[in-house]
């Protein structure tokens, strides 16, 4: 009875653990306030600070940054002005999602990267 | 003692009375109609009328009336097809992906591409709430989301990058120039937040075109009306909306792309992919009404 119960218990902890995609934290916030627009260098610089929790993730992490954050964080970054960590995390966003390839390739030439 | 005693027998004699009284009633009263013909008959010097009681018939309570067409109209309905009542009405039939989405299980899409929103609603930025809450719902299904910031980019540098002027026809050079399988265009219709009441209502349009084969794969107009759980729930201190309206209108846009797309099939990066064959989905093109109250 008691090896039931243990086991029943053990089945609704898992059954409830429903693993998820991506690890979004704050990105809808984020990145809507971002393609609001109107922000100054400064602004901008703090609301990169905070993206960059979502596309860096711990080395221990299971999860990969979601689908296109990489590419938005190298737009941040040559915002910015740092052309070097705007093309590697352009790079980032090809290696992850293969589907990217066509149009990070067209903004890397248009960007001349 | 004897006091309770005597109580206690004029209530039971009372009672008793009552039941008595009612029975020589049903008995002897003669009913209202009878005695009408019976005072006529008297005026005009006619001979009575002989009243011949059925004896074989039972006399039916109004109660049992009552039971017996409620018995009768519950079968009436059970015989046109009408089972669930309430239910059935609101909520469509069950139908399986498979049939709803056939093309989409047949040419696969990996990469969605959202032409920027064409927003008709007077909320100014209801078209980048739409395009973040989207992109982030169907990268949840498993699909590759091209970037946001990207597109709202695009859209500010060219004004026809927006799926006001965006027709099928273009479909095509979607796949040429972003590498998209999959073209979504969107038109918001209204996005109605009274200050008065916790109630959001949201109108929308949605069009899934293949870049392959200009067929359409998705097409939905929905109404949302979302009610936020009262007192409404204030933006928390970190929140990097505006105000309070913002918050809760980007709440109800973002529920409501989680209803719209329930039931379209997940993606590759999804462990379901290919998977949800049978599962539940509705009707291709269809308006809905969904009410949400939260707890």
């Amino acid at each position: 009875m008691r090896k039931i119960l243990i086991l029943l218990i053990i089945t609704v902890v898992f059954a409830g653990c429903k693993k998820t995609l991506y690890l979004y934290q704050n990105y809808s916030e984020l990145t809507y306030t971002y393609a609001k627009g109107g922000w100054d260098d400064k602004e901008v610089k703090r609301l990169t600070k905070q993206y960059k929790t979502i596309v860096e993730l711990p080395k221990k992490s299971t999860f990969v940054p979601p689908p296109g954050c990489s590419a938005d964080y190298a737009c941040m970054m040559l915002r910015q002005g740092d052309t070097v960590k705007a093309k590697e995390y352009f790079d980032k966003e090809m290696l992850l999602y293969p589907e990217s390839r066509t149009y990070v390739e067209k903004v890397k030439k248009d960007l001349g990267l | 003692m004897s006091k309770r005693i005597v109580l206690f027998m004029i209530i039971a004699l009372f009672m008793a009375g009552c039941n008595v009284a009612d029975k020589v009633k049903d008995k002897y009263m003669v009913e209202d109609e009878v005695r009408t013909e019976d005072v006529l008959a008297e005026i005009k010097g006619e001979p009575k009328k002989e009243v011949v009681k059925d004896t074989t018939v039972k006399p039916v309570s109004k109660r049992e009336l009552k039971r017996m067409a409620k018995k009768q109209k519950k079968e009436e309905k059970r015989l046109s097809g009408d089972t669930l009542n309430f239910f059935e009405r609101k909520f469509p039939k069950k139908i399986q992906r498979d049939s709803i989405y056939p093309q989409v299980y047949k040419s696969q899409p990996r990469s969605i591409l959202i032409i920027y929103p064409y927003n008709r609603s007077k909320e100014q930025y209801g078209d980048r709430m739409f395009l973040t809450a989207m992109t982030k719902e169907l990268t949840l299904k498993g699909y590759y989301l091209f970037p946001v910031t990207a597109i709202a980019q695009q859209a500010k540098q060219d004004t026809a990058f927006n799926s006001r002027y965006q027709t099928a026809a273009n479909a095509k050079s979607y796949y040429k120039d972003y590498g998209a399988d999959v073209a979504l265009y969107i038109t918001i219709y209204s996005i109605n937040k009274p200050w008065w009441s916790t109630k959001t209502e949201i109108v929308a349009d949605y069009t899934m075109i293949s870049t392959h084969t200009e067929d359409t794969l998705f097409h939905r107009q929905a109404t949302f009306e979302y009610s936020s759980p009262f007192p409404l729930k204030d933006k928390s201190e970190t929140s990097l909306l505006a105000d309070n309206k913002e918050f809760q209108i980007f709440e109800a846009v973002e529920q409501m792309q989680h209803y719209v797309f329930l039931d379209f099939p997940y993606g590759p990066y999804h462990p379901e992919y290919l998977k949800d064959k049978k599962k539940f989905s509705h009707q291709t093109e269809m308006n809905y009404k969904i009410s949400i109250i939260p707890e």
